[in-house]
């Protein structure tokens, strides 16, 4: 498979800060690619930079083949881009967006357009400026698939939609999807539905991209394990693929990736009284991947209270 | 797809240019004497296109729309965001700045020329005032709206340029206004025309470098 996407070493800081770190990503033909990371862990700046809007400060990226610093106009027309917010010239209505929209491709699937605004009961006459953030996301998609591109990259398509018009958008997506040889590569923090349509995940965590693989493959990796101590629960656990570790009153509980024999083993030394290990889904795994350090939380029913918060009681 | 550029230029532009039209026409009505508000010149002779309150309020109204022109063509596409779509469409960058420039450039001199030729035939036109008239007598207001590229093309690079703070930010509007100040005031056309040249090649290479290295 030929890669649509790719970087390399790809970094670019804001000040002194590293906002996107040595990214080296590759996105096959086909893919649906969903990045995700939490707020300012670089993936709108990753997308601007894949998209020629922001200065990379080293590192090189490639699209379809061609170096973005340098991409000719007719590679540029085989890629559709929806920004963050779903940019678009108020002023216009939907048909003078689409006519201004459709004046620079070569190709332009006219009916496809009519399509998607007659499947949203969008009226070609609508100014932009009175179209809720639902409408405007089907407008842009509208406009971004008619000139039929090989690579959709939206960033945070669904960011401000309600559940109904979310699921709407999504399921046009899938539908282009289904267009042969389309690459997807979106952004979003809808965990819920980058697992429903993508069949690959990348993760960044402070401007590194931590996970890259199957959709299926990190949520299986990821466990969750509460261990149950009668006596003093062990301080300082640690492990090959720990990702994090705290204690909830007499609970150990821990998040591992790649959990195994050797893992258990370790687990097992520490003597528990019991092990329950908790299949998580793609939000509960990336939420316990993405994190950062949890500290560890006493039982709040087992806290001691102390004379004042007694006397408090008293009072009440 | 020039040709829908421009057009959206144009329509963008469309308010700032009905507002500047509103205020030559006040402009020039004052001036032949139909003055709308106090502080006309009817019935006190003077020689068209001579007068300093004139130049004053060319200067005011056309540096304005130039200014409001120069960031309304940047500063508002970088706050809306929009520069990522209409950045994205398959064709060169600096066309879509070509093309931004000519049509901001054209409407400066279109709103001078609008002024120059409607007050110049009225003075061009016998019994309306007690003074000679000869069309020579419109090369300063000529010069003065030539001048006001540079302020608009300084309004356009502020707008586009990244600062730190606000003021360095409007550091190119500011040089802009002080080249077409230096231009029209000084009395040697070949040192206008080189001032007014240097400031177009200037500005136009920082509007060029900016719009290809900034990050949008």
């Amino acid at each position: 498979m030929t890669d649509v996407i790719r970087t390399h070493g790809l970094t670019k800081y804001y000040g002194a800060k590293r906002v996107v770190d040595s990214l080296n990503l590759r996105v096959e033909r086909g893919q649906v690619y969903g990045f995700l990371g939490r707020n300012g862990a670089g993936k709108s700046t990753t997308i601007k930079m894949l998209m020629g809007m922001v200065q990379p400060d080293c590192g090189s990226i490639e699209l379809l083949g061609e170096d973005v610093a340098t991409m000719n106009p007719a590679t540029r027309a085989r890629i559709a881009y929806i920004a963050e917010g779903h940019p678009l010239y108020n002023w216009m209505t939907i048909d003078e967006a689409v006519r201004f929209t459709r004046a620079f491709y070569p190709l332009w699937n006219g009916t496809l357009v009519e399509q998607i605004l007659d499947h949203f009961e969008l009226s070609r006459k609508q100014k932009l400026r009175r179209l809720s953030n639902g409408q405007r996301a089907q407008v842009s998609l509208a406009l971004a698939v008619a000139p039929e591109p090989e690579l959709l990259v939206l960033d945070d398509p669904t960011l401000g939609l309600d559940t109904v018009v979310r699921r709407d958008f999504l399921e046009s997506l899938i539908q282009i999807i289904h267009r042969e040889g389309r690459t997807i590569f979106f952004s979003s923090h809808m965990l819920g539905d980058v697992e429903r349509v993508a069949d690959r995940i990348g993760i960044m965590v402070d401007g590194v991209l931590r996970v890259d693989c199957p959709t299926d493959h990190f949520r299986e990796s990821v466990k969750k394990l509460v261990l149950e101590f009668t006596g003093p629960v062990p301080e300082g656990f640690s492990c090959q693929g720990l990702v994090n570790c705290w204690t909830v009153g007499s609970r150990l509980e821990l998040v591992l990736v790649g959990y195994d024999d050797q893992q258990r083993a370790a687990v097992e030394a520490l003597e528990p009284r019991n092990i329950e290990v908790v299949d998580l889904n793609l939000e509960e795994a990336f939420i316990e991947y993405t994190r950062g350090r949890r500290r560890s939380l006493p039982l709040f029913a087992e806290e001691p209270r102390d004379d004042q918060s007694a006397s408090d009681q008293g009072a009440a | 797809m020039i040709k829908a550029l421009a057009i959206k230029e144009l329509r963008e532009a469309l308010g700032l240019l009905a507002l500047g039209v509103v205020g030559i026409a006040y402009m020039t009505l004052s001036l032949i004497g139909m003055a709308i508000l106090p502080g006309s010149y009817a019935e006190k002779p003077y020689f068209p296109f001579a007068a300093d309150a004139h130049a004053l309020m060319q200067t005011v109204i056309l540096g304005a729309f130039s200014l409001l022109l120069g960031f309304r063509q940047t500063a508002w596409e970088l706050h809306n965001s929009t520069f990522c779509f209409i950045l994205h469409r398959p064709l060169a960058r600096r066309i879509v700045f070509v093309v931004k420039l000519a049509v901001g450039m054209m409407l400066v001199v279109l709103l001078n020329t609008l002024f120059v030729a409607v007050y110049g035939w009225w003075s061009a036109t016998p019994a309306t005032h007690p003074t000679p008239f000869f069309w020579s007598m419109t090369l300063p207001a000529w010069k003065t709206g030539f001048t006001m590229v540079l302020v608009y093309l300084g309004a356009f690079l502020s707008g586009l340029r990244p600062g730190n703070w606000f003021g360095s930010r409007l550091a190119p509007a500011a040089a802009g206004i002080l080249a077409a100040g230096f231009a029209s005031s000084i009395p040697w056309w070949w040192l206008s025309v080189v001032v007014w040249l240097s400031g177009i090649v200037v500005l136009l290479i920082g509007i060029f470098y900016y719009c290809q290295q900034r990050d949008f």
